[in-house]
């Protein structure tokens, strides 16, 4: 269901016309800044503490509970605002490790070319031929619960992805003229790849890291859907988006419904932007 | 405005031609009032550097503008008929038949994956219903008649030299048996020797069969050798017109003159090139008055303010410079 | 005679891309040719051009003599020193001797990097002076490639300029560490005609200044012409005929730099084109022809030609040629 709501931002996009790329940008990040809102504002927008039982059993969306109650009596709008936390935190956390680690090994992979390449590209293309979630869950069991085990796990699903991209970025770069010139001059090889690819790489990086983040949503939710990112009763969308499952049947729709639809709307968020920012810096890079 | 006098002898008559590209920075005034006469059978030569025009001249010809730049205003006659007053339909009737245009990279011109006889068969089938040996023979003929043999008829563009495949691009430019041919700085990309041969080649075929030749480029010295006719463009605009004796010999423009010194002459050892002061105008913010006035040595106190007009004189040339008014 | 710069023999094979199967299937390698023992030297001040068409070696000649490139054989001299063999640190401290202007001023810059920057990018790459210092010759040297008020161009990104701005900074960057060597591929090949010789008189006058040495590669010789004092043709990775400017133009001996001469039009109505073609295409340079490498397509050539070798022999004045029957 979810994959599908990727599917469908990636198909909106082909149908907007040339020059709306900020017209996508800017409505994805407002989705993505709604959720941010929720999440830095969740103390003084709820008065509920989302880790304990604080009315009734399966209550439906009442002036009391503007989200209802779940089985444990826990409320669960504030469990939406504290899963915002939760998700952003980890999601941020993981693509941050994925690009510290990543990144620099793709570029000096790109640059020194031969055995170092080689070497490091196996080991890069052997993890990303792993479905994402099933290594994640992987890495996750073997790691144990926890917030940092959790970005751990999901960061090495896309370590290879940014390495992938400044390699490729970095193999075309280092034929330009202008780095061979730095070569003449006397640069370093250390500096030529830092000053002088690495931020060449910049814009098609902005690009690829909203995407991604897209894709860590989807992967964070599906981690917790199993249980396997932070631990109960931390609240988190993916989990309640389990644990509300079996009751649907009974009509006990909202306990599901909410979950889905802000996991939908954050992965759409960062998804929109990404393709906003890649409508908007293809025809700089191609007027360049 | 005086221009060249239309004759039956005229081919090609492009008026008050104005092609403009609409950019983010602003409108470039790429072709800005153009009128050009190619009689039959001439070899016209339009000289210019960047920001010239020329490029879009030869394309607006074929209305070929890539978009969103546009011909917005003049008229281009051609045998009579206005082109810009033709549809879709009938332009590409015109475009291969009755003029063809020869583009300047050979390399990325071609298609890698079509082999080059193919190509020129595929070619002719598409504007005329002939059958496929029929063709076929066209196709050889037309590649000994740039001298490629037949032996090369089933290769591929990749097995060719840069040299070659111009003269495959030449081939299926006059494959349909056209009345004009635009040659867009056809031998820029290739060495001094086989632009020698690329250049005699058209002549040949221009000769044989009667073509117009309209050799658009910035090499000055290769058009004083060979054409007949010389047009000076700057900055969109046409500023010298003459036989290549008149541009060669005596040029009036002060463009003209500096872009003749500018121009290396290999049998003169001693003599130095000078330079031309001064950048290459804005084509968004061309200056006001005469575009050359900023660059040019003689230039007076109205050459700032007014645009010279386009004059022809007694000898048949055209300049179009306060110095003669 | 005080020499600066000095190739011995210098040559460059590439070695021909080949499948995977291809390479199971045959051991012995191909090679591409690109220089096939190339001799020369340049004294202190002067300007050695190397002039061919594509495919002569001139521009991975050049990049040797810059040790951008690493010869397969033979042996490149700065000044006394050895440059051949050096590597990592010392290398890198002998780019302050050899600098190298290149074709393309559009893609010879980093489109991220100010004008300044660049241009004083040496000096801090060689940890050469303070961050001040380094502003204060960055703007003298804009100053010297004329590009003022020195000022404003400092804080100018690349594409804000034109392309013969841009070749300017990219001189200024070459120049700016008092370099004794310079070799330029094709400095205004991808200039606009009107422009070229203001930017080859500032190369002499940068020449003079800071007493420099150049190694000057075109395909052009009109325009080498303006620049040159000593010319060398190359045809198919080897020199075939090197004499004085005048010597070369006026009275050329070699078959080869007859044709290349007489294709070059003359902007000259009464001049006449009488243009010497030589027949067929420019071999390739894995197999190339048997003995003298032109004989294929010279329209003097003798048996002897496709037999036996002709090296470059002195005909009196400096004037070299490699051919049985130089005219």
């Amino acid at each position: 269901m979810v994959s599908l709501a990727l599917e469908f931002s990636r198909v909106v996009s082909r149908f907007i016309p040339r020059g709306q790329g900020i017209g996508i940008a800017l409505a994805g990040t407002g989705m993505v800044a709604f959720v941010v809102v929720l999440a830095v504002f969740a103390p003084y927008l709820t008065s509920y503490d989302p880790t304990r039982g604080v009315g009734p059993s399966l209550s439906p969306p009442s002036a009391d509970h503007l989200m209802g109650t779940n089985r444990l009596g826990y409320d669960v709008y504030s469990r939406i605002l504290y899963g915002a936390q939760t998700i952003l935190v980890v999601v941020l956390l993981s693509t941050m490790i994925s690009m510290i680690a990543g990144i620099p090994l793709g570029l000096i992979s790109g640059y020194s070319g031969g055995v170092v390449d080689r070497s490091i590209s196996v080991v890069m293309d052997s993890i990303y031929v792993f479905p994402g979630l099933i290594l994640a869950i992987a890495m996750a069991a073997v790691l144990g619960p926890g917030m940092i085990n959790a970005s751990v796990a999901i960061a090495i699903v896309y370590i290879p992805t940014y390495f992938r991209m400044a390699r490729g970025q970095t193999l075309s770069i280092k034929e330009q003229t202008y780095i061979e010139a730095m070569r003449a001059i006397g640069c370093k090889a250390r500096t030529i790849v830092f000053r002088h690819v690495l931020p060449n790489i910049l814009p098609t990086l902005t690009v690829v890291f909203s995407l991604n983040v897209a894709d860590a949503v989807l992967t964070e939710a599906g981690l917790s859907f199993f249980g396997l990112s932070v631990p109960a009763p931390i609240p988190d969308w993916g989990y309640d988006l389990r644990a509300g499952q079996p009751f649907l049947p009974s009509g006990y729709w909202w306990l599901i419904t909410f979950p889905g639809l802000m996991i939908i709307m954050l992965a759409i968020g960062f998804s929109l932007i990404g393709e906003g920012l890649n409508e908007l810096t293809s025809p700089w890079m191609a007027k360049k | 405005m005086d221009g060249q006098e239309m004759t039956s002898e005229t081919i090609l008559s492009i008026q008050d031609l104005k092609t403009y590209y609409p950019t983010t920075r602003g409108i470039v005034k790429a072709v800005d009032d153009v009128t050009l006469n190619a009689r039959r059978r001439e070899f016209l030569g339009v000289v210019g550097e960047s920001g010239s025009g020329k490029s879009t001249l030869g394309l607006s010809v074929l209305r070929l503008v890539p978009p969103p730049g546009k011909i917005i205003h003049g008229s281009i006659a051609f045998d009579g008929t206005d082109l810009l007053r033709l549809s879709n339909a009938e332009m590409r009737r015109v475009r291969g038949r009755k003029i063809s245009m020869v583009f300047q990279d050979p390399m990325t011109s071609l298609d890698p994956l079509m082999k080059i006889g193919g190509h020129i068969v595929e070619t002719i089938r598409l504007h005329e219903g002939v059958s496929k040996s029929d063709a076929a023979a066209r196709a050889a003929k037309v590649l000994d008649m740039v001298g490629i043999g037949p032996e090369r008829f089933d290769d591929y563009p990749h097995q060719f030299s840069g040299g070659m495949r111009q003269r495959v691009m030449i081939a299926l430019a006059i494959c349909l048996n056209p009345n004009l041919v635009i040659a867009d700085e056809p031998t820029t990309a290739l060495d001094v020797i086989v632009q020698a041969r690329i250049l005699d080649l058209l002549s040949d075929l221009r000769e044989k069969h009667g073509l117009t030749l309209m050799l658009i480029t910035h090499d000055l010295a290769a058009v004083i050798e060979r054409c007949d006719a010389v047009a000076v463009a700057y900055a969109g605009q046409i500023v010298e017109y003459g036989t290549r004796k008149q541009i060669g010999g005596a040029p009036l423009h002060p463009y003209t003159q500096g872009l003749l010194k500018s121009t290396p002459n290999v049998r003169l050892v001693t003599t130095k090139s000078s330079s031309i002061a001064g950048p290459i105008p804005d084509m968004t913010n061309p200056p006001a008055g005469c575009r050359f006035h900023p660059r040019c040595a003689f230039a007076m106190e109205i050459c700032a303010k007014s645009t010279p007009a386009v004059t022809r004189r007694d000898d048949g040339r055209i300049v179009g410079c306060h110095l003669y008014d | 005679m005080d020499e600066i710069a000095r190739a011995e023999n210098l040559r460059k094979y590439f070695p021909v891309q080949r499948s995977a199967i291809e390479r199971m299937l045959s051991r012995s390698r191909e090679f591409v040719r690109a220089v096939d023992g190339v001799t020369f030297s340049i004294a202190r001040g002067n300007i050695l051009t190397l002039a061919g068409e594509s495919g002569s070696g001139k521009t991975t000649t050049g990049k040797m003599m810059a040790r951008l490139v690493e010869p397969t054989e033979g042996r490149v001299f700065l000044a006394d020193t050895d440059l051949t063999r050096l590597g990592g640190e010392d290398l890198r401290k002998l780019r302050r001797r050899i600098q190298m202007i290149f074709q393309d001023p559009y893609a010879s810059l980093d489109p991220r990097q100010r004008i300044g920057d660049a241009v004083s990018a040496p000096l801090k790459v060689h940890g050469l002076a303070t961050a001040s210092e380094r502003k204060r010759l960055a703007l003298e040297m804009l100053e010297k490639v004329g590009l003022t008020p020195a000022e404003e161009f400092f804080r100018l990104y690349p594409r804000m300029m034109s392309g013969g701005q841009r070749q300017r900074v990219a001189i200024a960057r070459a120049m700016i560490l008092h370099p004794e060597f310079v070799v330029a591929d094709e400095p205004v090949s991808m200039i606009d005609v009107s422009l070229r010789a203001s930017l080859l008189e500032l190369m002499v006058k940068l020449k003079e200044e800071l007493d420099l040495t150049y190694l000057f590669i075109t395909h052009d010789l009109a325009v080498a012409k303006d620049i040159s004092d000593t010319v060398a043709i190359m045809y198919l990775g080897e020199i075939v005929e090197m004499a004085r400017k005048e010597d070369l133009y006026e009275k050329p001996m070699h078959p080869y730099t007859i044709c290349l001469l007489s294709a070059i039009p003359v902007p000259d109505p009464e001049a006449g084109s009488h243009a010497m073609i030589p027949k067929g295409e420019i071999p390739s340079a894995v197999n190339p022809p048997p003995g003298c490498r032109f004989s294929p397509r010279c329209p003097f050539a003798q048996p002897i030609c496709s037999e036996k070798h002709p090296d470059l022999e002195a005909m009196g004045r400096g004037h070299l040629v490699a051919c049985f029957f130089p005219r």
